[in-house]
């Protein structure tokens, strides 16, 4: 799960600069960017995917001399880093997500405790999780509103993915909402034979 | 500082009020108390959404709101007036005047076309033929109904038919919108676009909607949640 999230990072890196050389920073705005804003990553995370990426000859870079600042890097793909980005994006097996939550871990060990706690535990995850969805609703809707052309044309390909990656956070996020439902109606039931 | 404090405060009187608002209906032997002690408070430009497990009472609630049902104890305010005190024609003008409404139980006339249906609260209301329909065919159009107006309710498809429904909610100036399941009927596009619609009677027209709803992706569009559960309301 790890190794996938950072060859996800990694790859992803690579195919960004493919398109177009950039600094750190611009790398960790546009690859926020393309993936619907919701995988966030800290400029450590960034810094050390790029000398990964340097240390194996998939990317180069030049030092661009600032007046104002320090000097920057900015990185292009290789040769061989578009052929690794070619591989990546042709070959391995498509995966299934594993489904590994704090959630369940907390409920499994929870059974022994009263069923007032664990139903309240689920209500704060109905919460967060509600939150969440509207944050990203807004994100869609906001996204479909800078993009809407005066003529109603078709949007460039970048932005159609930007909006299918947040509809399948959505998704996600409506999914776990459902299995709380379930869980609610399943332990307050449960609840109910006890007290009868 | 309550929200009914913060609405006076900012000078904006409530479009909708619900006081200790309980439902009850008579069972044989017995009656069941749908739900109990429901308090909310709605300023202008608010977009809620009411959610719940099925048979939860949303769409009771939303026919409370409306006038259509009456509480069995508490009180219903709409536009700062309380619905108790209305006889039927007062209430009929209120809710042409103060109400867009797609509620079950209100269907589309059969004898009319969808463009007609969506006309007809707004002829009620006083707004002439023309005008009426003009309004009624920009609500149409921004739903993306536009051939099938002048089909009669039953010859349109189900999606149709709840896009006119909506239509006929939001064309006239009504402060207080009120929508059962607005999208059960479409498809995701069709979806968004009931949902981007009702967000801009919000934004650009301050006025207030209520969804219910027990789908969380419907939900979400709104600004704010409530759940209504074992006959209690709760925001989350």
């Amino acid at each position: 799960m790890l190794e996938s999230r950072h060859m996800s990072v990694k790859f992803g890196l690579l195919g960004i600069l493919a398109r177009q050389s950039q600094h750190g920073y611009e790398l960790k705005r546009s690859f926020e960017q393309v993936t619907g804003g919701f995988w966030r990553l800290n400029p450590g995370q960034i810094y050390q995917s790029l000398d990964a990426l340097a240390a194996e000859g998939l990317v180069s870079y030049t030092v661009q001399p600032l007046d104002a600042a320090p000097d920057r890097k900015v990185y292009a793909v290789t040769e061989s880093g578009r052929r690794a980005l070619d591989e990546w994006l042709a070959g391995g097996e498509a995966r299934v997500r594993p489904l590994r939550d704090e959630l369940f871990v907390r409920l499994a060990v929870m059974t022994d405790r009263p069923l007032a706690d664990t139903l309240a535990l689920l209500a704060g995850y109905r919460r967060s999780y509600a939150q969440h969805m509207r944050e990203l609703t807004r994100n869609k809707n906001d996204l479909a509103k800078r993009h809407a052309g005066p003529d109603g044309g078709s949007e460039p390909l970048d932005l159609t993915v930007e909006g299918l990656l947040l509809e399948a956070a959505i998704y996600h996020c409506e999914a776990d909402l459902r299995w709380l439902d379930r869980c609610e109606a399943v332990l307050a039931a449960a609840r109910e034979d006890v007290a009868s | 500082m309550t929200a009914k404090e913060f609405q006076r405060a900012r000078g904006g009187g409530a479009v909708l009020e619900l006081t200790e608002v309980s439902k009850g209906f008579a069972a044989p032997g017995a009656s069941s108390l749908v739900m109990a002690g429901v308090n909310l408070t709605l300023g202008p430009g608010e977009f809620v959404a009411i959610t719940g497990p099925a048979a939860a009472g949303k769409t009771t609630l939303l026919r409370l709101m409306a006038g259509l049902d009456a509480p069995t104890a508490g009180a219903v305010a709409v536009a700062g007036r309380a619905l108790g005190g209305l006889g039927d024609g007062a209430l009929a003008r209120l809710r042409l005047t103060s109400l867009g409404t797609s509620l079950p139980g209100m269907p589309l006339l059969e004898s009319l076309d969808l463009l007609d249906n969506v006309a007809l609260p707004l002829v009620l209301a006083g707004v002439g033929h023309r005008v009426a329909r003009a309004k009624a065919e920009a609500a149409l159009r921004e739903l993306a109904v536009t051939t099938g107006a002048s089909l009669a309710p039953e010859a349109a498809s189900p999606s149709q038919r709840q896009l006119a429904q909506v239509a006929r909610a939001v064309a006239g100036d009504a402060p207080l919108l009120l929508l059962d399941e607005p999208t059960a009927q479409l498809g995701p596009l069709g979806a968004d676009r009931v949902l981007r619609n009702l967000r801009q009677q919000v934004e650009q027209k301050g006025r207030t909607v209520v969804i219910a709803t027990s789908h969380a992706a419907v939900a979400a569009h709104a600004d704010r949640e409530y759940r209504l559960r074992d006959g209690a309301l709760e925001e989350i």
